[in-house]
């Protein structure tokens, strides 16, 4: 039991650590997306199409093996960095066509009134048009948040012991396959208290709505 | 909620890198013998000797050992390459395979005590243990064993473990899970045992030989039922095959549980370093 504990320890962190991360790169990514400059909407789409269109699962491989083959510098040789990084390039992708669903789900007069306001098309941005769409954003992260959590259980190929490779090397060892209850509830425990937080922030951020 | 998140992001990319940092066990001094773990980042396949070797030394009080656990032997010795751990702890057949045609890895622990592999059944295939065992002292006898061993490891690992005189007669009252075919458990990925060409579209490996020289003898089709090594005994209870041929070490806890034929190949929990 201490070590599914310090295993869960593994998977939390992992998940709300490249979450965050891709929270960042994704809010970057979407709004070069919807950029009118073809040298930022260009790549940002390559970008997505790459992380998406490709299975996790190899990402990581290549991140973690792939990858010091080809620039021997790039030998990461901590797992959990290997992991950190595949899974924040990857969720990133997905965060920014989320991110981006809910900037252009705004109505466009916020925009235009803003620019006839005098606003910079940044300002008009972060100061109107991002903020309200925060609460429209908050379900389907909350979504990816909890597919994250699930997915990390990917990680167990590079040897990182998380929540289920643990669970697995006690089933394997006890020859008894009971210890997935446990498991099993650990992770519904995880997702139970990220819903909450979730549906907390949903509401605060709905207020004025 | 604006100016908060740039400092949220860049508090957690900081704390990420700081673990990272913690992360790398790299060590400078090298390992010679299993009482030089402590201190040391050591790789091992799950669900093996080697994993329960290393699990039963840090249960007995060594202190301080890393241990990286894989699904594959092969990502032991991937990570070996890139530096990431300090030794590979595996079975002497597979460090055989490594250390053959290459100086870049080197052997330099072998154990005195010997842990040869045989084949597995289930508690309930009496007499089809019988026959292949038969199948198996034959390949003894007529050296076909010790051909099969020396295309696949260069030397003779089966040398000396059967003493067979007289030509064996082989029993036919055996059933198997399908009629006319015998289904073989292995984990293909576990060279040079059970693993596939570069292709990736053909079974080869010293098991693979072997259940198919006995599949010749039983007068049987032989079907390799590829299976994650982490797992393959359950298979085994469940039915899923007749037997398991995928380099299992003969152990009391195993012996307790299933059927295990006389050892059919040697083989010795060894530790694998790189050069230089």
């Amino acid at each position: 039991m201490p070590a599914l504990i310090k295993a869960t320890g593994v998977t939390m962190e992992l998940t709300v650590t490249s979450v965050l991360t891709a929270v960042g790169l994704g809010i970057f990514l979407a709004l070069a997306r919807i950029s009118k400059n073809p040298f930022l909407s260009k790549p940002a789409t390559a970008y997505i199409f790459f992380f998406r269109g490709s299975p996790l699962l190899i990402q990581l491989y290549f991140v973690y093996y792939g990858l010091p083959l080809i620039f021997p510098a790039l030998n990461i040789s901590s797992k959990f960095l290997a992991a950190y990084i595949a899974f924040s390039l990857n969720i990133a992708a997905y965060l920014a066509e989320i991110i981006r669903a809910a900037i252009q789900s705004i109505d466009k007069g916020q925009m235009e009134a803003g620019r006839s306001l005098g606003l910079s098309y940044g300002q008009c941005m972060s100061l109107v048009v991002i903020p309200q769409s925060y609460r429209r954003m908050i379900p389907p992260v909350c979504n990816e948040f909890l597919m994250v959590l699930k997915d990390t259980s990917l990680v167990s190929i590079i040897a990182l012991t998380d929540l289920t490779f643990q669970t697995k090397m006690i089933a394997s060892n006890k020859a008894s396959a009971l210890v997935y209850i446990p498991s099993l509830a650990i992770y519904l425990v995880l997702t139970a208290i990220f819903t909450i937080i979730f549906n907390r922030l949903e509401k605060k951020f709905s207020e004025y709505e | 909620m604006k100016r908060r998140l740039p400092i949220v992001l860049a508090l957690v990319i900081c704390f990420t890198f700081t673990l990272a940092a913690c992360g790398g066990s790299k060590s400078t001094s090298k390992v010679a013998t299993p009482e030089d773990f402590p201190g040391h980042n050591i790789a091992v396949q799950t669900a093996t000797t080697a994993a329960d070797s290393v699990d039963e030394m840090i249960e007995n009080g060594a202190k301080n050992i890393t241990v990286s656990r894989y699904e594959k032997v092969t990502q032991c010795f991937d990570d070996l390459s890139l530096d990431r751990v300090d030794a590979v702890y595996v079975d002497s057949v597979v460090s055989a395979y490594y250390t053959a045609d290459s100086d870049k890895y080197d052997r330099v622990w072998i154990n005195d005590v010997g842990e040869p592999m045989g084949l597995c059944f289930a508690k309930s295939s009496v007499q089809l243990e019988a026959a292949v065992e038969a199948a198996v002292d034959t390949m003894f006898y007529d050296g076909t064993m010790a051909e099969i061993a020396i295309k696949n490891f260069g030397e003779d690992f089966t040398a000396g473990l059967r003493d067979v005189k007289e030509a064996p007669v082989i029993p036919t009252d055996f059933t198997t899970i399908q009629e006319g075919k015998l289904l073989v458990g292995a984990e293909v990925g576990y060279p040079p045992m059970e693993y596939t060409t570069e292709d990736g579209l053909t079974f080869i490996g010293f098991d693979i030989d072997v259940t198919a020289r006995i599949g010749e003898l039983l007068g049987l089709e032989v079907e390799i039922v590829n299976t994650a090594w982490d797992g393959i005994f359950a298979g085994l209870e469940k039915g899923q095959y007749d037997l398991i041929a995928s380099s299992v070490s003969i152990t009391p806890e195993r012996q307790e549980k299933y059927i295990l034929t006389a050892p059919y190949v040697s083989n010795a929990l060894c530790i694998v370093v790189k050069n230089g």
